[in-house]
């Protein structure tokens, strides 16, 4: 076949050429859009084995603090436990720099087969838990410094794009709220001081919050989805959708940031008023019903 | 490739572009992609504190499912705290009460509505004079404007007290005796302008985590802000804070007359505000504080004020002598805007007027005041403690809209309002809350005269200092009742002798009034479980039962019952029947007849149908010639205060001496009765988490909160601690000259108290620290300390 | 000599759904996809251009076919001057 076969041939069947070639982009389109669509399903992933942690070496952490220059001579050693009573609580080495000790390495690339049913499942009940329902902050897992939030950012920030002692930590959302504690509490308070159940107050409570709604919807198969969740509070796209964050949540696209110009949000999710059930009479201060 | 080739490939890349379309398709099932449009949203206030945050409820099949913070809300802008965000939860928990009780031999047994009106309305007809009511800063201003027409008008009894006695009473008088009218002058928006805010004793964090994080966004986005936490122990707000400035319960006296002698000292003082706009004044007797004082003049006070020098108080308070030339420092520069604000540790203290005059004082001397970010403000607990409690005037010496029982005049405006016989309305004041529930706890040969208390949106079992003498004693005494109306069983429920269920929140329609006094309206949008009712519709059931008993009292001038309905057609409505309660919109009606009222201080609040449409508006809320209407945000200023005259720049049109001008006060520093010794060496203070609000009713049924916080615990400083052999989460004993309690030591806590001070929050009803605190109160407010009071700490 | 690629969506009612599916596959020309869910992908190969209009249509007046979305048109209409095989 010369050239100039080449160029008769593709002439002839340019029309199935492009038709070939808009369904393999469709294809890869659609298949990324399933991708978004499969939420919440890998929260829990992202674990590794340890042995496939990179072993931790503060060099590697750009910026990261220099502990070492800390003259020792200003750390105490951790009290002795007869003593513990009679011993200030003071910073000491053991507990410190525990933090900056774990291991930690950028999030691993994501496991591109879906998840199954069952880990769904599992990822989609795990963030329920700590919901009292959609929309709600979510409570925090882990105990915390009950005084500062100044250390919440060391792992929710957009440098917690990391995996710290395996776990990767979810990025703040809304980074311009800085009092983190007024919103998110720990699901289990004061631990070691919690009394006994039998002499605390216990009620059962029945509210049942609004669930997730889940994906969004799509107009056409290819189309990008609407957005299943208000803005407010999740302005910052990135944290659950960018690069490193969940593969089934993931962006394909994260170098155009400009996510609600294809993405639109739905009305329903606003919390628009309706005032469906209390029409409201028209204003006339001038009232005639005084009793 | 042929023809048939080609076709084959064609017919297989459709099928498999079709395929993969359904795959797509498969994996958004329609009913996934479920908008949820059958929720209705609708706004309502939240239900805590007094900051009066909006949110969005979000209601479906007749429950409450979900919150959201209100953007378009000025107070919070979409914000809320980890209450506000639950509070939908209030609503559910398992133990609603949801039938009338009686206490029948020890044991409370359901009965039905209309006996239970009966009985108390029995109680109060055997002896009107020694019934009192005891409502709250939650009751809606519907609700309190009904209770004060209910006992003043219709009983002409002045035995109602809210429990905003316990929480805003120093701040009433400090603005009463400094500007003649009550509530703060400058409003949140100051927040967003000033340059430094001063917090007095006030765990902002914590206790208004929206507005604080209001400021520190702006310190965030690079603002000139400077946060000071003037406090007794380190907390949240401390963290975040530029300067935490810890002294000596108590001194806060000391160190604001500091502030004021640095600023005459260094002639720094605002002379021209202070000669156009103020006078000085000072109290009469120190042994006997009133109200009001007598004048002095600035060389008076000036002489007084001097001995308050850094190096003095320094050694009172703690704070270093650079420490307090930096507030001098502060106030002395008119460059800056200052706002002062402060919550209970200003006003739960036994000199609770005076702390409140003097930092009043030390903004009006250096004249930092009246320009937006330069305010005094007090911050409220309760929702409405503004609204209802102080504007309506549920206390025992007030009459609605600023006006004063003792006061002919004023009494007269009501009854002509209220259409009733001249006359009618008692001139005595009623008792005030501790003296109330301690006449309650009498023996009635003893000079108990209250024998019957309807207690109302409040739990004084809980929240009352030193209940076993205020409270529990009730249990001693047969002749005395306890009614209470609430939503779940509390501490209050457990002695009381009839139980109402009542509705909460948006079971009810309601209207309150915050901190800075924006008026806030909402509609019912769930119902209440079971036959909980309003508590508006008990109030006018019994005085409905009473006119059918044959009170004279309930009856107008005219004969009509005090609680007249009308239809649109002019038709009477049974609104006292609970079948017809809610065929007009009484919460309305009620609100437009206590409307004009509030014209008299220049409250103008706003109109009802305004209200419904908008996230709340500050008043006084003035008509503009088209017809719509107008907030003001700053009072007594001219550039924003309608009432200010022409001219005058700033203008304090209420002055307690008719003269335009505001008063600066001097105090003295004096001890507290309970100052630790050698017996108990402690300071004990109490208060407030995060996660929990006031005494827990609500809070505690909701599963997230409670999880944060499960139960009160005793924060210690860790060589006191040790000093008595105890660690981190042991058991400790703590006792005052009350009593003592079993609490959980906390080391390092959420709150660090320096050595020699313990705190206790008082949100747990299984703990409650109330048992042991002090009932000795402010010589003019009435208000309690539940700051203060001497205690020791052993191991258990 | 169009080749369309067409998403058929059935009715809940799996009983009716199967009935309609046997109907459609009888048809000549025409190949069925994996039905997924309610969701049923096929290509169908007609003649012209408005035999796959009226294939079109029919499809759509199906009891128990709610709807019938094209995902893939193809046209493959050789070039006059085309003589290669």
């Amino acid at each position: 076949m010369d050239n100039h076969e080449v160029e008769t041939y593709f002439r002839q069947r340019r029309k199935t050429l492009a038709v070939v070639f808009l369904m393999i982009g469709m294809l890869a389109v659609s298949g990324f859009f399933m991708g978004m669509r499969q939420t919440e399903r890998q929260v829990t992933r992202g674990q590794l084995p340890a042995a496939e942690i990179p072993a931790f070496t503060p060099a590697e952490i750009p910026g990261a603090p220099k502990y070492p220059e800390i003259a020792t001579a200003e750390i105490p050693d951790a009290p002795k436990y007869p003593e513990i009573a009679a011993t200030d609580w003071l910073a000491n080495r053991d507990w410190k720099f525990t933090l900056a000790n774990l291991p930690r390495a950028a999030a691993p690339p994501a496991d591109l087969s879906p998840p199954t049913e069952e880990e769904a499942a599992v990822a989609i009940e795990r963030r329920r838990s700590l919901r009292a329902y959609s929309g709600a902050p979510p409570v925090v897992p882990h105990a915390i410094d009950s005084l500062r939030s100044t250390a919440c950012m060391s792992c929710h920030s957009e440098a917690g794009n990391l995996v710290i002692g395996g776990k990767r930590p979810p990025e703040i959302s809304h980074p311009w709220i800085t009092n983190c504690t007024s919103c998110h509490v720990p699901a289990d308070g004061l631990r070691q001081l919690t009394a006994a159940e039998e002499t605390r107050l216990h009620v059962e409570n029945e509210f049942l919050g609004k669930a997730s709604a889940g994906k969004g919807s799509r107009a056409y198969p290819t189309a990008p989805p609407t957005m299943p969740h208000p803005v407010w509070m999740r302005q910052n796209c990135m944290a659950c959708h960018g690069p490193g964050r969940e593969q089934a949540i993931r962006t394909s696209h994260p170098e155009r940031r400009n996510c609600l110009q294809c993405h639109a949000p739905n009305a329903a999710f606003d919390n628009r008023e309706t005032y469906s059930t209390n029409p409201k009479p028209p204003i006339d201060p001038t009232v005639s019903d005084q009793p | 490739m042929n023809l048939t080739e080609r076709r084959s490939f064609l017919k297989t890349s459709a099928l498999a572009a079709a395929s993969a379309a359904a795959a797509a398709r498969a994996e958004t099932p329609f009913e996934a992609s479920a908008v949820p449009d059958d929720i209705a949203w609708d706004k309502a206030p939240c239900r805590f504190c007094g900051t009066g945050c909006h949110v969005k409820v979000g209601v479906q099949d007749g429950k409450v499912v979900a919150i959201a913070g209100h953007p378009e809300a000025a107070v919070n802008k979409g914000l809320l705290c980890v209450k506000g965000y639950h509070v939908g939860g209030i609503l559910y928990g398992k133990d609603r009460l949801t039938d009338p009780m009686l206490r029948r031999n020890g044991v409370l047994e359901k009965i039905t509505w209309e006996e239970a009106i009966d009985i108390a309305a029995r109680r109060i007809m055997k002896n009107p004079a020694g019934f009192g009511f005891y409502s709250s800063g939650q009751s809606t201003i519907p609700e309190g404007y009904a209770i004060n027409k209910f006992m003043k008008g219709g009983l002409s009894n002045n035995h109602t007290e809210p429990n905003a006695r316990l929480c805003m009473a120093s701040a009433v008088t400090g603005y009463i005796s400094t500007y003649g009218v009550d509530e703060p002058a400058g409003c949140y928006d100051d927040f967003d302008a000033c340059n430094v805010l001063l917090m007095w004793g006030n765990n902002m964090a914590e206790m208004h985590p929206v507005l604080f994080s209001r400021i520190l966004d702006r310190r965030e986005r690079g603002d000139d802000v400077t946060i000071i936490d003037l406090g007794t122990r380190r907390t949240r707000t401390s963290e975040f804070s530029d300067h935490y400035l810890e002294f000596r319960p108590q001194t806060d006296l000391a160190i604001a007359n500091c502030i004021a002698r640095q600023l005459i000292e260094r002639g720094a003082w605002d002379k021209e505000f202070v000669e156009t706009h103020c006078a000085f004044r000072a109290d009469a007797d120190i042994e006997k504080p009133d109200l009001l004082g007598v004048a002095i003049s600035f060389d008076d006070f000036k002489q007084r004020i001097a001995e308050y020098t850094p190096e003095y108080v320094s050694g009172l308070s703690g704070l270093s002598v650079e420490q307090l030339t930096l507030l001098g420092d502060l106030f002395a520069n008119p460059d800056i805007r200052i706002t002062s604000t402060w919550c209970m540790g200003m006003n739960q203290h036994t000199r609770g007027t005076a702390i409140n005059r003097l930092v009043h004082g030390i903004h009006l001397l250096s004249g930092h005041f009246g320009k937006p970010g330069d305010a005094p403000t007090s911050l409220t607990g309760q929702p409405s403690a503004c609204g209802t409690a102080r504007e309506v005037g549920t206390l025992c010496h007030t009459l609605p809209g600023g006006r004063l029982v003792a006061k002919e005049e004023h009494r007269g405006e009501c009854e002509k309002h209220w259409n009733l016989p001249a006359g009618r309305i008692n001139p005595t004041p009623g008792h005030h809350t501790v003296l109330l529930f301690e006449k309650l706890c009498t023996p009635t040969d003893k000079g108990g005269d209250i024998d019957t208390i309807m207690v109302q949106v409040t739990n004084p079992g809980h929240t009352l200092p030193n209940l076993k003498k205020l409270y529990q004693a009730k249990t001693e005494l047969e002749d005395k009742f306890l009614i209470v109306s609430d939503v779940y069983p509390t501490a209050s429920t457990e002695i009381a002798d009839l139980v109402l269920p009542a509705a909460l929140w948006v079971e009810k329609s309601g209207v309150y009034g915050n901190s800075e006094r924006r008026t806030q309206q909402w509609f019912k949008m769930v119902e209440p479980p079971g036959q909980a009712r309003e508590d508006l519709w008990m109030t006018i059931a019994i005085a409905r039962r009473l006119f059918e008993l044959g009170h004279s009292g309930m009856k107008d001038k005219d004969g009509d019952f005090i609680f007249r309905f009308t239809d649109d057609a002019g038709n009477e409505v049974p609104a006292w029947d609970y079948a017809h309660f809610h065929d007009v919109n009484v919460d309305r009606a009620l609100y437009e007849d206590y409307r004009p009222l509030t014209h008299l201080k220049h409250k103008h609040v706003a109109p009802y149908d305004v209200l419904s449409r908008e996230t709340g508006m500050r008043w006084p809320v003035v008509e503009q010639p088209d017809g719509s209407w107008r907030e003001t945000r700053w009072r007594f200023s001219e550039f924003d205060d309608p009432f200010v005259e022409k001219g005058k720049g700033i203008e304090f049109y209420h002055s307690t001496t008719d003269d335009g001008r505001a008063q600066i006060w001097f105090c003295p520093f004096e001890r507290h009765p309970e100052e630790p010794d050698d017996e108990y060496p402690f300071w004990l203070c109490t208060g407030r988490v995060l996660e929990h609000w006031h005494s827990g009713t609500m809070t505690m049924r909701v599963p997230q909160l409670r999880g944060a916080m499960p139960n009160a615990y005793c924060e210690v400083h860790p060589e006191d601690a040790a000093a008595v052999g105890v660690g981190n989460g042991d058991e400790i004993i703590i006792s005052t000259r009350r009593g003592e309690i079993a609490l959980t030591a906390w080391l390092n806590g959420r709150g660090r108290p320096p050595r020699g001070t313990l705190f206790v929050p008082f949100f747990d009803e299984k703990r409650l620290i109330n048992n042991i605190t002090l009932d000795a109160y402010c010589p003019i407010s009435k208000e309690p300390d539940y700051k203060k009071c001497a205690a020791r700490l052993r191991k258990a | 000599m169009p080749v369309n690629g067409l998403l058929v969506t059935l009715t809940s009612d799996r009983r009716r759904a199967e009935a309609v599916r046997a109907l459609i596959s009888s048809r000549s020309g025409v190949a069925l996809g994996p039905l997924r869910d309610r969701w049923q992908p096929l290509a169908v190969d007609t003649p012209d251009v408005k035999s796959a209009h009226d294939f079109h249509e029919w499809l759509e007046a199906l009891p128990g076919v709610e709807q019938v979305d094209v995902i893939y048109v193809g046209f493959d209409q050789p070039d006059p001057t085309d003589t290669a095989p």
